[in-house]
């Protein structure tokens, strides 16, 4: 056990990029990549956390003086800086993350044998969202086993919610054999759902529509993320009280932030690939002539035209609602994961949009609260995986995954019971 | 032979299109032909037709939008169910 820990210890001192090497480097070995293979896999991957690590570090290093001005000036509340998907490299580059990953593959394969759950989830890389739920259970407690815990439960519950709602998704978007398992979209459809079904209860607005294909063909550059991040940069500047020369910076640097992520991310993605191969053959291999159904990314169901009008429509709605009480993130980072939220409700509001926008409000606002009261882990996170902080840094936190409500309520029972 | 200009089509502009991207890359390879492959988010559809000039979309979530090159769906390439036929449709396109 000692050995175990002094191991463990140096390890975590290697920060995420060290942690990720030799994470995948292990997983790779043990899925038969051969060494060449495994290690250009667990370097690939480290390349795109460092390429995250500059981009997330840009982020704060724009939005800190910003964020203080305008808490300055307006007195908003909002010092918690909003990193994004900066937190999917925290995930996967955490002390946590490859026992997250074995408990996840062996509990898929056990939970499929004994009947609890359909779902095969092949979908390696989204693994990443119960990786970010044992990392924030890190950040929180800093006790691996019940990092383990938190994110074990998550995939029980999602495998679960996948399979649940799967056949609605299968026959409205005409995908059979396939479940949609991916984390972002299981806490939004707990609570979206329901609140679709009671809104299409409520006299007059359960009759209203608005015509997505109509709002996706005019304002459909506006979502693009250059377009995005370009508008939300100068006006956080214009917020803040910046002069114009500081704006147009703002601007670009923002509108940087939102079309670099991604790229760095597919860095990361890159690197996992062989790896999520030989896991998906290993697995399906083992499940051969089971009736399975195969768990793929949710981003295959998201180009439904009600799904990109909604998105379009809430991402000024999301930045605004910034201000509800309670809440401390300027989002602006986690725009881009907005399809997420709105993805499970498409198929149940039949393509309504006004539906959907009104469902997806009470899911942000919830998210909106649990990112907060999430932000003091996320910070202990990015520290913990060496992720560059200014100085008298900040609080940071992010709505996908940093919000998610389920993380959250698991992570306040495990400090109830004194962890 | 001409470069042939690729677009995989996803969500995020990520992981679905990653996936997608190395077995375009393979068939490319096994084809022996020189191609240009771009990853596009959907949000982003419009300013890429608008780009023309492309020979083949390999879509990873459905779209409505009109395209004005060949498409084909490329979720097999993630869910493993139906991937041969797809890699016959996209030999097809190319070859032509």
């Amino acid at each position: 056990m000692q050995t175990f820990t002094n191991v463990f210890t140096w390890i975590t001192g290697l920060g995420g990029e060290g942690i990720m090497l030799i994470a995948l480097f292990i997983l790779g070995m043990v899925f038969k990549l051969g060494i060449g293979k495994a290690l250009r896999s667990g370097l690939t991957s480290a390349l795109g956390f460092v390429g995250l690590n500059l981009v997330v570090g840009m982020l704060i290093a724009v939005m800190g003086p910003a964020t203080s001005a305008i808490v300055e000036r307006f007195g908003w509340h909002l010092n918690v800086v909003d990193v994004g998907w900066g937190l999917i490299g925290m995930s996967w580059g955490s002390p946590v993350a490859g026992f997250i990953i074995i408990t996840a593959i062996v509990l898929n394969l056990i939970l499929l044998f004994v009947g609890f759950t359909k779902t095969l989830m092949i979908d390696f890389w989204n693994y990443w969202s119960f990786c970010a739920a044992g990392a924030l259970a890190y950040g929180a407690t800093e006790n691996v086993w019940f990092s383990v815990l938190v994110a074990a439960i998550y995939m029980v519950i999602s495998w679960k919610v996948a399979d649940i709602v799967a056949p609605n998704y299968q026959e409205f978007y005409g995908m059979p054999g396939v479940s949609w398992p991916t984390g972002a979209v299981i806490p939004t459809a707990i609570i979206g759902i329901p609140m679709v079904k009671l809104i299409q209860k409520i006299p007059f607005i359960k009759d209203i529509n608005a015509d997505p294909e109509h709002i996706q063909e005019k304002y459909g550059v506006l979502g693009e993320p250059v377009i995005v991040g370009a508008f939300l940069g100068a006006l956080i500047g214009f917020l803040a009280g910046f002069g114009a020369q500081q704006i147009i910076i703002m601007s670009i640097k923002m509108a940087g932030v939102l079309v670099l992520t991604p790229r760095m991310i597919a860095v990361l993605m890159e690197g996992l690939l062989p790896i999520s191969n030989a896991a998906s053959e290993f697995t399906q291999k083992y499940m051969s002539g089971r009736q399975v159904w195969i768990g793929i990314d949710a981003s295959t169901i998201l180009g439904h035209p009600a799904t990109l009008s909604s998105i379009l429509i809430l991402t000024p709605i999301v930045t605004f609602m910034s201000l509800i009480p309670g809440n401390q993130m300027l989002a602006i980072a986690s725009l881009v994961a907005i399809p997420w939220f709105v993805i499970p409700m498409t198929s149940y509001a039949k393509g309504n949009v006004l539906h959907i926008v009104l469902a997806c409000i009470v899911i942000f606002a919830v998210y909106f609260w649990c990112a907060t009261a999430l932000s003091p882990a996320h910070t202990n996170l990015a520290i913990i995986t060496g992720f560059d902080l200014p100085e008298g840094a900040k609080q940071i936190g992010s709505l996908s995954e940093g919000g998610n409500p389920i993380t959250w309520l698991l992570i306040t029972i495990g400090k109830m019971l004194g962890l | 032979m001409a470069k042939k200009r690729i677009v995989v089509v996803c969500g995020a502009g990520f992981a679905t299109s990653t996936a997608g991207e190395d077995e375009v890359k393979k068939i490319i390879k096994e084809m022996k032909l020189e191609a240009e492959i771009m990853k596009k988010r959907v949000a982003e559809l419009k300013t890429v037709t608008s780009m023309g000039n492309v020979d083949l979309f390999v879509l990873m979530t459905p779209t409505t939008m009109k395209l004005d090159a060949p498409s084909v769906n490329g979720v097999a390439f993630i869910s493993g169910v139906g991937k041969k036929e797809v890699i016959e449709q996209i030999k097809k396109i190319l070859a032509e």
